[in-house]
């Protein structure tokens, strides 16, 4: 009922909101990590899936690493999220633009 | 007057002079010796970097012997000049540090004997050029010119280094005297005409051929010697050299012969007629040295072996006036203060050694008889007449040397014995025996060789036989004849003195012109497309480089969206999409337009309530289509989960307006290239997905949970049997985490309270 | 397979990086403000160490470990030993310009390391999951280090920037491999390589998850249109990262592009190829000419290195031996180059001042002979002007591209260099023509000249005599 495709779909959904969810969000960062959390969700979901169909365990393990290098990885994203509140006393994406030319 | 320089001469000891001048000496009588002694051509090589092939492999044929003595030579001259013209200046160490380190790359230039040698120490000499041009770097306008002599020289030897390449790989071989017995057997292909192409552009630039002409007058920003030695003896002359290296290989070549004669003859015209322009004494004789080179280049793509005798003749001769008359300039310069004619006049008397200098070379440059210039014109005379040569450019020859001639009169006569009283107040006067010594010396030789045509026979015999290709055709003889040809010379000089008397009038009426050329000349050109880069450089970093992440994800997003695209078009044919098993119902299809309205109008809403309902419009929308495609208990859950989510978001919306704390959006998030964009990049993963799934991935996991729902767990409702059986450790992991946030929400809840309460009060 | 210790040799590197830093971690917490240089001494002694056994594991083998997921090639040895030279040269420039900068903190060669860590399992990764770990791991740490200047204002802002785009870079390479592992069911290179190569996977999804795979990788590397990133990190974070950040990574995805598009996927080599051209073509020319616009020295240099990553891409998509050698040179030897660039950029730095003007190059030849001739040599090695050894890097690599008949793309190639001179020999005229702005000396520690003096002299040294190197890259590749 459920077939591998439809697992994909999901994934390529999820991996498209990410991808629009960053490049539309001008107003805050967390909105950004948020994104990123969701397209690695995405890929895990891709993962699985292909993992369960070929009934291959490789992927899965490969999940279990993702996983854990998100967190790290939201973690980071935290920290940085905070100097540059601390500098600026604004987290807004349409702020950090001084980088530029 | 020797008080004079023995004042300013502070900079640099006698001895540290002395070991200088020692090095161009020293290299002189080495291949003086070397030549003598040894039977040409002569060939080492050492493994270099094996891996391409690439071999320090030199050769000294009787080319590279003549251009090894003029280098040499003119070098020893130019080494004890310069001690003399920039005695004092703080930098002459670093003025013969640089010009022996050229010294040496010239010498590396004409012995390589293989491409890459030869165009590294091709580049060197741009570089050290770069360097020596803007010797005096505290002037803006010779940082100026030493910027432009680089950037044109420089990106000519980068295409040069594409020619090389290109050459190399078409003809299996880097050695350069592999290529040239290669190249007439190969085919001509779209590759080699490419390497042909790229090596003129090298050498034209390098000696300053049309349409690169315009840097070398400009160069004359640099010191005298620098002038003398690179501007006039050696750099500028090394095009010509590579061309006449390659000629027996490419020669039969239309594309270049007809290149080399076409820019050669322009630039020798062009050149003419914007040395009348000048005032500049030293800007006169770069102009005509371009001439002379475009004269050379033109020789060199005449066929018949008289040119290429009248190629070695007058690459000797050339060196032989040219660099004693900078050496004069520079002198002038030196002793008066000026080098704009016009202020010069009658100087015999204050500097006699230079006059009589600029009289021998200005003789040899005229081309009378007893001088070298005489044998030379004799040479391309018969050169041009055995040749395929149309009567335009025997008409021009005439012209061409006549203005030779006016110039040689500037420099030689004009300034030293006509304009009495111009140069009264000017307190000239003649510098040292190192100033004086060179000029004369060179000029010398020029006459010498001229009354003695046969001194230069074996070195011209050498070089004229390394330029062609069957060695044995060449029988000539150096000889100072009066045939036929003196007429015709006597014609040559007899025009050349109208124009020299002319000199003003012509002047002026040339300048008019030359400015009107002028701003639509290459110069011009160059400066405004230097001038556009960085314009455009400025434009496209600002478009482009915005400084907002959106933008940049954005740029990305859309590469993705045309490669995926890109991807689905070059496969197109072999694609196999999913099979549509008819049109679906007009159920599923409203279904389908609720949820786009749904979404659409959440998009543009301000009102956070309405932009709610407008998402609850997707949820329901998402509920009907599961119904109408066979799977109502989906449905039933999705209904009951959005009608849950509507009402409590809703609550919890108006207890904010109650509060007055949920003003709406402030602007509707309408953006319609990141609206498109957005669909773009989902339509174009959503498309290559059902492409590739449709093809090869079967289903048999979708079957696996639908043949095992009921026996395995017992139920119908496969969401539940998902939730709850198969997935029931996760699910209550999920229960677990909502609790915990629930947990975590308590206290903000609490802590709102008594803000409203507060709120109240007021 | 039998588990001993012994078995584990090729791995000896890493396995001591990574015992080295965790080790210097705890130091670090025990000293005080006046022994920090401790750290740094540690640290360099840690590369040295990694870089012997490097030498020690190194043979002409390949080796396999850890189930496949791990793999010891002479192409490891080399760019693991470059890499660790390189890091050992940005580490000696970073101390005296974080010293001026008052932030010598122990967490900076500590982050360092594990990010040095990251790049030698990306050099030896031998598995999807392998690379994508050495991958994050390098990241982590340069995202931490890009921020590292807490006071500054920009350096958070290009920490921002560089982890949303590098995260975004991440998710793209996942969802490719996750893509490919669905059409071949492998994750070891190998056998993906095997599986595409019996031509039993799905050719749509494989291209689909290349695509993604390639948008990555240009990502990691800075390549036009996925290098938004690069300038705008380059000018925020401090020097002294810029120059870690732009130099020794460079090898790092060099040898993630040979392993997930070479070793793994290189029976596509059709189809990256085209991507490739595209990129480099792209990357070459924005490179060079943004380049020029630039007044901050940080941001030209970050154009200039997207330029060189274009060369980079050539001789990759040569596709083949020639090619894989003209790149690998093209990326050790550039990287060696940047280092030098951005340490002479950092020696300009003093308390308060954070040289990143073109400006204030200016007259450099003045204050400082010797510097101004490294940064001259280094300059032109950059333009690829001969006798130095970016000419070669450049030859070799349009010898390759000419070779497989892509005489255009050659062309190309001469063309944008030919603009790209402009950038580099301005810099070098203000450094010798022009009157300085600045006149304070400047004092750099004997380390640091030492080294200085090695990195410039290296331009020179590997120009005049490129068979060397040029040799070993070849046999990384022949074996």
């Amino acid at each position: 009922m459920i077939a591998l495709s439809d697992y994909l779909m999901v994934g390529a959904i999820l991996f498209s909101l990410s991808v629009a969810g960053i490049f539309l969000n001008r107003k805050n960062v967390i909105l950004l990590l948020m994104c990123i959390e969701l397209m690695l969700l995405a890929v895990n979901i891709n993962f699985i899936a292909f993992s369960y169909f070929l009934g291959d365990t490789a992927g899965q393990v490969f999940v279990f690493f993702i996983l854990t290098v998100a967190a790290a990885e939201a973690a980071i994203g935290l920290a940085i999220l905070v100097v540059l509140f601390r500098g600026r006393r604004t987290i807004n994406v349409a702020d950090m633009d001084t980088l530029k030319g | 007057m020797a008080a004079v320089t023995e004042d300013r001469r502070g900079g640099l000891g006698w001895v540290e002079r002395g070991l200088f001048t020692a090095l161009p000496t020293l290299a002189l009588g080495l291949v003086v010796w070397k030549l003598a002694l040894l039977e040409l051509p002569l060939s080492v090589s050492w493994s270099w970097v094996p891996a391409l092939g690439i071999d320090l492999a030199f050769r000294v044929d009787g080319l590279s012997a003549l251009m090894l003595l003029m280098i040499t030579g003119v070098g020893t001259a130019v080494f004890v000049y310069a001690g003399g013209y920039l005695a004092g200046h703080p930098g002459l160490r670093r003025l013969y540090v640089l010009l022996s380190l050229f010294m040496l790359a010239m010498i590396g230039c004409v012995t390589a004997d293989h491409l890459v040698v030869l165009f590294m120490f091709w580049e060197a000499t741009s570089v050290l050029s770069f360097l020596l041009v803007g010797f005096d770097h505290e002037r803006t306008d010779s940082r100026k010119s030493a910027q432009q002599a680089l950037m044109i020289t420089g990106t000519g030897g980068l295409a040069l280094l594409g020619g090389f390449i290109m050459l190399g790989q078409a003809s299996g071989t880097y050695v350069i005297s592999e290529i040239v017995d290669v190249l007439p057997s190969l085919a001509a292909t779209p590759e080699l005409t490419a390497a042909l192409v790229l090596i003129l552009i090298g050498a034209f630039t390098k000696s300053a051929q049309f349409p690169f002409h315009f840097w070398l007058p400009n160069a004359m920003a640099a010191p005298t010697p620098v002038s003398a030695y690179l501007h006039s003896a050696t750099m500028v002359k090394l095009g010509v050299y590579l061309l006449a290296r390659l000629d027996p290989g490419f020669g039969e070549w239309p594309l270049w012969e007809w290149g080399l004669k076409g820019a050669g003859s322009i630039t020798a015209a062009w050149g003419m007629v914007l040395a009348l322009r000048e005032r500049d004494l030293k800007r006169i004789l770069a102009w005509s040295t371009v001439a002379t080179l475009g004269t050379l280049v033109t020789l060199v793509g005449l066929r018949g072996e008289g040119a290429t005798v009248a190629v070695g003749t007058l690459l000797l001769a050339h060196a032989l006036y040219k660099a004693p008359l900078f050496f004069v300039a520079g002198n002038i310069d030196h002793g008066t203060g000026t080098r704009v004619i016009d202020h010069l006049g009658n100087l015999r008397h204050a500097m006699p050694w230079t006059a009589a200098a600029a009289l021998l070379a200005g003789a040899s440059m005229a081309g009378m008889p007893l001088s070298f210039g005489y044998v030379v014109k004799d040479v391309i005379l018969e050169a041009k007449s055995a040749g395929d040569v149309f009567a335009f450019a025997k008409a021009a020859n005439t012209v061409f040397g006549a203005v030779a001639v006016a110039v040689a009169g500037v420099a030689a006569v004009r300034v030293f014995w006509r304009h009495p009283g111009v140069n009264e107040t000017c307190e000239a006067h003649e510098g040292g025996p190192a100033l004086v010594a060179p000029p004369l010396l060179l000029a010398l030789a020029g006459i010498t060789l001229g009354t003695f045509p046969f001194f230069a026979q074996e070195l011209i015999a050498g070089a004229t036989g390394a330029m062609t290709p069957d060695a044995e055709a060449v029988a000539f003889s150096l000889a100072l004849e009066f045939g036929p040809a003196l007429l015709s010379l006597l014609a040559t000089f007899a025009v050349g003195v109208v124009v020299y008397l002319l000199w003003d009038p012509l002047h002026a009426r040339f300048e008019r012109a030359a400015r009107r050329v002028g701003r639509i000349g290459m110069a011009a050109q160059f400066e405004r497309a230097l001038s556009w880069i960085p314009r455009s450089a400025a434009a496209s970093t600002r478009a482009l480089q915005t400084g907002r992440l959106p933008a940049y994800v954005a740029l990305a997003a859309g590469t993705i969206v045309i490669a995926l695209a890109a991807a689905l078009v070059a496969d197109w044919p072999s694609l196999y999409w999913p099979s549509a098993d008819g049109w679906p119902g007009g159920g599923p299809v409203g279904a389908c337009a609720l949820i786009v309205f749904g979404a659409v109008a959440a998009v543009l809403q301000r009102d956070r309530l309405v932009l709610l309902l407008a998402a609850g419009l997707v949820g329901y929308g998402s509920g009907l289509l599961f119904l109408f495609t066979g799977a109502p208990d989906v449905a039933y859950t999705q209904f009951t989960v959005e009608t849950v989510f509507v009402i409590v978001v809703a609550s919890v919306l108006l207890a904010l307006n109650r509060q007055h704390r949920a003003a709406g959006l402030a602007e509707p998030l309408w953006r319609p290239g990141a609206f498109m964009l957005a669909v773009g990049f989902g339509a174009a993963v959503t498309a290559l997905l059902l492409v590739a799934t449709a093809g090869s991935f079967d289903t048999a996991l979708s079957q696996f949970f639908a043949e095992r729902s009921v026996p395995d767990a017992y139920g119908r409702n496969v969401v539940n049997v998902i939730l709850v059986d198969f997935r029931a450790l996760d699910t209550l992991g999920e229960i677990t985490v909502v609790l915990l946030s629930l947990i975590a929400a308590v206290p903000l809840l609490q802590a709102l309270r008594p803000a409203r309460d507060k709120g109240d009060g007021a | 397979m039998e588990y001993n210790l012994a078995s584990l040799q090729p791995a000896l590197p890493e396995i001591f990086l990574l015992s080295a830093a965790c080790l210097i971690l705890v130091i670090d917490l025990f000293l005080t403000e006046r022994t920090r240089l401790l750290t740094y001494g540690l640290s360099l002694a840690a590369l040295a160490g990694a870089v012997a056994l490097t030498l020690y594991a190194a043979g002409p083998e390949r080796e396999i470990l850890f189930h496949g997921s791990f793999v010891r090639d002479p192409m490891s040895d080399v760019l693991k030993i470059g890499l660790l030279l390189i890091s050992l040269f940005a580490f000696v420039y970073a101390k005296d310009y974080l010293i001026e900068l008052d932030i010598l903190r122990g967490e900076y060669y500590v982050l360092g390391l594990f990010g040095v860590l990251g790049m030698l399992v990306m050099i030896s990764a031998n598995s999807f999951l392998t690379v994508y770990l050495g991958l994050e791991l390098l990241a982590l740490c340069l995202y931490a280090l890009v921020a590292f200047h807490r006071d500054s204002g920009a350096g958070a802002e290009a920490a921002m920037k560089y982890f949303v785009l590098g995260a975004l870079a991440s998710g793209m390479l996942l969802y490719g491999i996750s893509m490919v592992y669905g059409a071949t069911g492998q994750l070891t290179f190998p056998e993906v390589a095997g599986v595409i190569a019996g031509g039993d996977a799905d050719q749509t999804v494989l291209v689909f998850g290349l695509v993604f795979i390639v948008v990555g990788v240009s990502f990691k590397f800075g390549a036009v249109p996925f290098h938004m990133w690069v300038p705008d990190v380059y000018q925020g974070a401090p020097t002294s990262v810029t120059l870690f950040l732009g130099s020794a990574p460079k090898i790092a995805a060099f040898a993630l592009t040979m392993r997930l598009l070479v070793d793994g996927m290189g029976s596509l080599v059709e189809q990256w190829q085209n991507m490739l051209i595209i990129l480099a073509v792209l990357s070459m020319a924005l490179g060079n000419v943004v380049a020029i616009a630039q007044s901050n020295v940080k941001r030209m240099l970050a154009y200039s290195t997207i330029s060189h990553v274009g060369f980079i891409f050539l001789g990759l998509l040569a596709g083949t031996d020639k090619g894989y050698t003209a790149a690998m040179f093209y990326a050790i030897t550039y990287a060696l180059t940047a280092a030098g660039g951005f340490g002479v950029i950092t020696m300009l730095c003093r308390k308060g001042f954070d040289a990143e003007n073109l400006h204030d190059l200016k007259g450099l030849n003045d204050r400082s002979p010797w510097l101004a001739f490294m940064m001259l040599l280094i300059m032109f090695s950059m333009a690829g002007v001969p006798p130095t050894v970016g000419f070669f890097a450049k030859l070799f690599v349009l010898d390759a591209v000419i070779s497989v008949d892509m005489v255009w793309l050659a062309l190309v190639a001469v063309f944008f260099s030919i603009i790209g001179a402009f950038y580099y020999i301005r810099a070098v005229k203000m450094m010798y023509f022009d009157k300085p702005i600045d006149t304070a000396p400047l004092a750099a520690s004997m380390d640091t000249q030492v080294m200085m003096s090695i990195n410039g002299l290296a331009m020179l040294g590997f120009g005049l005599f490129p068979a060397a190197l040029l040799g070993t890259c070849r046999a990384a590749f022949s074996g």
